[in-house]
């Protein structure tokens, strides 16, 4: 009786020291995680301008309130702000997704919705490529509730 | 040794997904702001009311002062760790952030004016009356700061 609670005791001692172990080391991390960096991009009136991400990472340019992802052979820029009430969105990298920082609804690296009281995808910013450069118009958005199309195709392909 | 970059994203990783977690901290935090902040600004309010009655109404307050410190010490102890937990959990987003800066500049204004009061509470308990008129300066600076600190604090995650 005591050698069985005291295997019992030492099993879950030892697997939760295991579980410890791997969640500080990271080997639980999803295979999407993305490394997260800040950017500022070069400003005129109606647009930024970012040189385009070397590797698929998530830039943020607090300043402008833009999100800039290269994912899947894809650029997009997003609004920073979460559609539900506004509070900034951040980039849970272990995650490999973005969680609102008030009412944590959450999203793909794309933007796309997954769960939580926001109603709609990330809001997306128009975006072209000029030579080596993201080119984002910030005087519109595409909304994914207003026009999907828009929004759905509002990405640089790499 | 594990990287603390690592040992961040970890920990912003536990925090977004779990709700239980998510609570604890943020009541860790208010919690000990209201227990702290709400001695200390009794205190205060007690001591600039027994600067209006004199230096040995000073005294028998600042004796009473130092039960209370210990319980402020405490608390504000509990604010600085549950602190540091909510900045992990977005790192990034705080680091950059001005208010955010400025509410860690209030709150060593805080720790470093409740010195100054434990030290001229010590100067009146060996006699010195000139440290009296101090004590109710250092009263004010420490209730405004209590109110500006908690207002950056209500700020801070909208601005981010």
């Amino acid at each position: 009786m005591s050698c069985e609670s005291s295997c019992r005791r030492s099993f879950l001692r030892q697997s939760g020291c295991g579980i410890l172990t791997l969640a500080l080391l990271g080997l639980g991390e999803s295979a999407g995680a993305l490394p997260v960096s800040t950017v500022e991009g070069t400003r005129t009136d109606t647009e930024r301008r970012y040189p385009i991400p070397s590797t698929d990472g998530v830039s943020i340019d607090r300043r402008g309130q833009i999100i800039l992802v290269r994912y899947a052979h894809h650029v997009y820029a997003m609004a920073l702000a979460c559609p539900h009430e506004n509070a900034a969105v951040k980039w849970i990298a272990k995650d490999g997704r973005f969680q609102c920082s008030k009412h944590d609804s959450r999203y793909t690296p794309e933007g796309t919705y997954t769960s939580g009281h926001a109603t709609r995808n990330l809001d997306r910013f128009p975006v072209r490529r000029e030579q080596n450069e993201v080119v984002v118009t910030v005087d519109r958005v595409y909304r994914s509730d207003q026009n999907m199309a828009a929004w759905a195709s509002a990405a640089v392909l790499l | 040794m594990v990287p603390v970059r690592e040992l961040i994203d970890t920990w912003a990783s536990l925090y977004a997904n779990s709700a239980a977690i998510r609570s604890g901290v943020a009541f860790a935090h208010v919690g000990a702001l209201l227990g702290g902040g709400g001695c200390a600004v009794a205190a205060d309010l007690w001591t600039l009311q027994a600067s209006r009655q004199g230096n040995a109404s000073v005294r028998t307050e600042l004796e009473r002062f130092h039960g209370v410190h210990r319980i402020v010490v405490a608390n504000l102890a509990i604010v600085i760790v549950s602190g540091l937990l909510l900045m992990g959990a977005d790192f990034d987003a705080y680091l950059v952030s001005t208010a955010f800066w400025i509410k860690m500049a209030l709150v060593v204004a805080l720790v470093v004016n409740g010195a100054v009061l434990v030290r001229t509470s010590i100067r009146i308990a060996a006699g010195d009356t000139r440290a009296v008129g101090r004590v109710r300066a250092v009263s004010m600076a420490s209730l405004t700061l209590w109110f500006v600190t908690t207002l950056m604090g209500a700020v801070l995650p909208n601005v981010l």
